[in-house]
């Protein structure tokens, strides 16, 4: 990305001193494995079912026994917010860890193989990343239909494209190295040069493009269970939660989309905060948005 | 210069045509059938069957790509199927209400995060540096609709000082449409808003430290004259890349504020095309999206060649 | 006049069917409201009708003077704005605004518009209508019988596209309307159709009368013979309309109309909240909650409708092969629950067959299918589902479908049944609506949504006869359809109650379709408009001001 480069040039900048990095990883560490948590066991411990309709229970303000309030279909917002940290993260990560995957392969052929291969799956990756992920998600998720499996998928490819512009800018890096072309001269297979050659080198790119993916996964799950096109009801997904309460807002009933909201706020801003300190540790570099 | 230019813009033109046959395939795999979905369940087959030969659906796919092309190279995007009107006439009207939310968004996010990062770089680790890094931050990672259920609740409902649908009445002033615009406008910015102070405050440092500054500082002219005059226009440029390299991200925020404030602009109307099987509207609207961001990051690049040859470099 | 003379004059102008009728509510078989509603289908005059039935006719509102601009919201049309295409309420709102019918269904009579009077044949299978003479198209020609004759001869063509095209189906030929003079419509049918006025009603929203040989662009012109006529139209966005001063029933009150359109109803629903919108059409309950909990602030219209969301199981697929297992999911439904909640009491429990309480053929003595998981649990054990089973539920993303499925889907957990949620938006539900490739017909379970029809053998004729169009459960029953078919060509009502008995018990023991309820429709307006009137559920602004 353009960003990239920006950043890049920051590097060279010293002292850029953001924040206090120990205290807000720290935090942000917990809060994310607050959510972990929440995820695997949160279903044992809830104090209401989540996908209970109690409908003489509908729209409760907040108390003592609905700490959230309960939902316009009378299930408990605070069960339902705990229990919706599971397929958030689980779709996020399957398609962070897919896209950056395949997206480091395809990086190390094209920057590896160079020519016409790189040439024209450049333009793809292009003509594929020109597109925002809600309109892609949009063409491609209405055809595959809706489940997670799609979601993962449109996600994960979309990220593919991406990861593979980084890795294939750090692969040239190191393809005029001189062990690089040492390896060549032995006449290693190109397979055990990309392999066990160059991707140790750019190891650690990939390590941050995984966690910046991770941060963007969770954020494009949620838009697009919001507009619809992601996790399915009943799932207490978030986006979900707040796409079927944001209408009753100005009704007064705010606690049915708020509590969702802060919800994706805090696990976008700590995973945020987590890949920065990664890319810290590993390049010394602030993350581009 | 000149062959990098002429390679971009090469570069630019195929990236494009890939664009059109993955908006055209995108649309021809939508499930659904056109003609039925204009006519709805009490249509007849006969009926369906003759629109469809009407809308000259029964044709080969790779036949009505090409003529497809063909019509758009020469301006003619084809005829909605859902509204029986010109698509670019549809383009146009919805295009320029998000162009206008585009244009408000910017000038509130330029002045507001130039001023932010300025501010910030003068006090490093202060208070204010610290709120703008950290705001900024976690407004940049955040989906825009939590930003505005928040923004609706606080300001739209606790205390009602703006409106909640992006749409004003019809025969509004320009300061009511643009009163109408804001809040959807405060909402688009807040995903720029956190990295654009970032990267000006950087640059106001980089400004700071400089020899030049230090020199007009001994010569005695004071730091705001000193911001005002050299940082302030060392932080346009920059700025102005920065937004056109995310202008992908603020496209796809586009869809969702729209949607949440009711505004009449592409996305919304993207995402009609794609529930009601309108393929020509759908697939117009990709490619004006993609050309668009196509156009901007091009104009980055130059931008900043021209400012920094060495830059260049670093691209491969 | 005295009124038994009055009585004998109307019968005295009474065909054979119309004097039965009156009959049927002499002898007490046939109650008041319902007279009406079959009166006014047969033709009777509004205030005949009402004289007859002893109920004083309501008076049609009466406002003078006042001004300014009306102010309407509505949706974002999903079709191109033209009669011939409109599918959805938003479509409909707009195109009525400057279009209309031959007659206007009321929640309890079918009142005249451009027709003035109606009358069949004894047999039901040839109906003549009376055209109104003096009425102007905006563009300044005369309405004529012609017109009409050539509107329902396209309507007829199956092969014309039109979103009406079947729904005279084995009914109206096309060249079988004729205009033998200026002011008469003759409707020659294939059968007998005791309810026919309904399909050339609002009721078939498609039937808007257009000038002979029409071909122009309507979102261009807006032909019609409205109260409005159109000043400018921004597509999706916004009409402003100018008074049609040459109507028919005079020229409009107010100085003009606008309908702004909202891609969004919570949009809408704010925007009336904040006074900036007049009047709506009708609206989603849970979106309308605010409004609808401080009912002294607006106005609100409520009307009985028969629009339901079955839910159909697929009779020739396991484990839904076995009624019982069919019946076991009708019961596992909490249908007051429904009604009293999602739809906050603005409607009435469905018991699985699509005769709704409006209808007049309808009749309260068929037993209510009760909420009763010990019964699902038991009728489950005897067809060998002691266990429960797993099935997918698809359904259509619309209004309160998908609460509504989580409803079944969370009582159908406790008798071990598992539901898997699909939703699809219209389209992907759709399909190309051939069996095999659309996900309504083809899809093991489903819910859908159907909009009013004031009689119920449209729906049979859709949903639940052997062959027919969206029959998504496979039903194919040979004394349903007998009946069915006897149902439609029935014009007595006493004889139209007995087969509807007959059908609801039959559908209700077979079961495949739950029909969950009947929803009301519920239209706003501000505590300051007098005078509006409303057309099924959609304002009609011609005597509408604004005081205050």
């Amino acid at each position: 990305m353009m960003s990239r480069i920006l950043s890049d040039s920051k590097k060279n900048r010293a002292n850029l001193g953001l924040y206090r990095p120990s205290f807000a990883l720290i935090v942000a560490a917990i809060v994310f494995m607050f959510w972990v948590l929440a995820a695997i066991t949160a279903r044992a411990f809830v104090p209401h079912d989540p996908f209970n309709v109690r409908l003489d229970a509908m729209l409760l303000p907040p108390s003592a026994e609905y700490l959230f309030g309960t939902d316009d279909m009378g299930r408990d917002v605070f069960s339902r917010v705990l229990v919706g940290s599971r397929d958030i993260l689980t779709v996020s990560f399957f398609a962070a860890i897919i896209g950056t995957a395949s997206g480091t392969l395809l990086g190390l052929m094209m920057g590896y193989l160079r020519g016409v291969f790189d040439e024209v799956l450049s333009r793809i990756g292009e003509a594929v990343i020109s597109l925002p992920g809600v309109i892609m998600a949009l063409l491609l998720i209405a055809a595959l239909g809706r489940s997670n499996v799609a979601l993962i998928g449109v996600i994960a490819f979309e990220f593919m494209w991406v990861v593979a512009r980084t890795i294939r800018a750090a692969v040239l890096l190191q393809a005029e190295k001189d062990f690089i072309l040492a390896a060549r001269a032995r006449g290693d297979s190109a397979a055990y040069v990309m392999l066990r050659e160059l991707l140790p080198n750019v190891f650690s790119v990939v390590v941050v493009e995984f966690t910046v993916r991770m941060t963007f996964a969770v954020f494009s799950v949620a838009n697009l269970s919001f507009l619809g096109f992601g996790v399915q009801p009943p799932s207490p997904d978030w986006g979900l939660l707040v796409a079927q309460a944001y209408g009753l807002l100005v009704a007064g009933y705010w606690w049915v989309s708020l509590f969702p909201t802060l919800a994706i706020a805090s696990l976008v801003i700590s995973i945020y905060v987590i890949a920065n300190e990664i890319n810290r540790w590993l390049s010394g570099g602030e993350l581009p948005a | 210069m000149g062959t990098f230019f002429l390679r971009r813009i090469g570069s630019g033109l195929l990236t494009l045509l890939l664009l059109s046959v993955i908006a055209f395939v995108g649309a021809e795999i939508l499930p659904g059938n056109p003609a039925r979905a204009i006519l709805g369940n009490d249509a007849s087959e006969e009926a369906v069957a003759v629109l469809t030969t009407q809308l000259g659906l029964d044709r080969p796919a790779p036949l009505r790509y090409v003529e497809w092309v063909g019509n758009a190279l020469t301006g003619d995007l084809g005829t909605s199927y859902a509204q029986r009107m010109p698509v670019t006439m549809m383009l146009g009207s919805a295009g320029g209400r998000s162009a206008s939310l585009g244009i408000v968004t910017l000038f509130m996010i330029v002045p507001l995060s130039i001023g932010a990062g300025l501010w910030s770089a003068r006090r490093i680790g202060g208070v204010f540096d610290h709120i703008v890094t950290y705001g900024g931050m976690a407004l940049m990672v955040v989906p825009s609709f939590v930003v505005a259920i928040v923004l609706i609740l606080v300001l739209g409902v606790v205390f009602p000082v703006f409106p909640i649908t992006a749409m004003p009445p019809p025969g509004s002033t320009f300061a009511t449409q643009l009163y109408y615009l804001l809040l959807p406008a405060i909402v688009l910015s807040t995903t720029l808003f956190g990295y654009l102070a970032r990267v000006i405050r950087a640059n106001a440092l980089d400004v700071y430290q400089s020899d030049y500054v230090r020199t007009a500082t001994l010569k005695g002219i004071t730091p705001s004259q000193v911001t005002l005059r050299h940082v302030l226009k060392n932080a346009m440029a920059p700025s102005m890349i920065v937004i056109a390299t995310q202008v992908g991200y603020l496209l796809g925020g586009l869809v969702i504020v729209e949607k949440i404030f009711n505004y009449p602009g592409l996305g919304v109307m993207m995402l009609r095309a794609a529930e009601y099987n309108d393929m020509p509207v759908l697939e117009a609207g990709v490619l004006l999206i993609g050309l668009v961001y196509i156009v901007v990051t091009l104009l980055a690049d130059f931008l900043q060649r021209l400012m920094d040859p060495r830059l260049g470099k670093a691209v491969a | 006049m005295r009124s038994d003379e009055h009585e004998e004059q109307i019968r005295r102008s009474s065909n054979e069917l119309q004097n039965h009728a009156i009959d049927e509510l002499r002898s007490g078989r046939l109650g008041r409201r319902n007279f009406l509603r079959v009166a006014t289908t047969l033709g009777i005059s509004v205030s005949a009708a009402h004289f007859l039935a002893g109920i004083p006719e309501p008076a049609r509102a009466q406002t003078a003077g006042g001004g300014g601009i009306l102010r309407l919201g509505g949706g974002v049309p999903g079709q191109q704005l033209d009669p011939i295409l409109i599918q959805d309420g938003a479509g409909t709102m707009a195109v009525t605004q400057v279009g209309e019918y031959l007659c206007w269904s009321e929640p309890e009579t079918l009142r005249p518009m451009l027709a003035e009077s109606w009358t069949p044949n004894n047999e039901g299978t040839v109906w003549t209508f009376k055209i109104r003479q003096g009425v102007k198209f905006n563009d300044g020609r005369q309405l004529t019988a012609r017109d009409v004759a050539w509107t329902f001869n396209r309507l007829a063509n199956p092969e014309f596209p039109s979103s009406a095209s079947g729904m005279f189906a084995n009914t109206l030929l096309p060249g079988s309307v004729s205009a033998p003079d200026n002011s008469t419509v003759v409707f020659e049918l294939e059968k007998p159709v005791g309810s026919f006025p309904w399909l050339v009603s609002n009721d078939n929203y498609n039937s808007v009368i257009l000038p002979e040989n029409y071909d122009g662009v309507w979102a261009k012109d807006w032909v019609g013979t409205g109260p409005w006529r159109i000043q400018e139209y921004i597509p999706g966005v916004r009409a402003t309309f100018a008074p049609n001063k040459d109507h028919w029933r005079g020229a409009p009150l107010a100085d003009g109309a606008e309908l702004s359109m909202f891609e969004d109803e919570t949009a809408l629903l704010l925007a009336f909240q904040n006074q900036s919108i007049d009047m709506t059409g009708p609206v989603g309950l849970s979106n309308a909650r605010a409004i609808l909990a401080n009912p002294a602030a607006y106005k609100i219209d409520v009307r009985q409708t028969s629009v339901h969301d079955p839910i159909h199981l697929r009779m020739d697929m396991e484990p839904f092969k076995d009624k019982r297992v069919r019946q076991a999911i009708a019961h596992c439904l909490d249908r007051e629950a429904l009604v009293k909640s999602l739809l906050m009491g603005y409607g009435s429990v469905g018991n699985d067959a699509p005769i709704a309480p409006v209808h007049a053929a309808y009749t309260s003595d068929v037993p209510q299918r009760s909420y009763d998981l010990d019964k699902a649990r038991k009728l489950l054990a005897e067809a060998g589902h002691e266990n429960g089973f797993q099935f997918k539920l698809t359904v259509l993303n619309y209004q309160i479908l998908p609460q509504m499925a989580q409803l079944l889907q969370s009582a159908l957990k406790q008798v071990n049944v598992q539901a898997d949620l699909e939703l699809l938006d219209s389209a992907a539900y759709r399909g190309n609506l051939r069996y095999g490739s659309s996900p309504m017909l083809d899809s093991i379970s489903g819910i859908n949504n159907y909009g009013h029809r004031g009689v119920p053998n449209l729906f049979f004729n859709i949903q639940l006869k052997s062959g027919a169009n969206i029959n998504s459960a496979r039903f194919a029953n040979a004394e349903f359809d007998t009946l069915a078919d006897q149902f439609a060509a029935e014009v007595d009502l006493q004889s139209q109650r007995a087969i509807a008995n007959k059908i609801h018990n039959l559908l209700l023991d077979e079961t495949p379709m739950i029909y969950p309820a009947f929803k009301n429709q519920v239209s706003l307006s501000q505590n300051s408009i007098e005078g509006l009137e409303r057309q099924a559920s959609y304002p009609v602004l011609h005597k509408a001001v604004r005081t205050a």
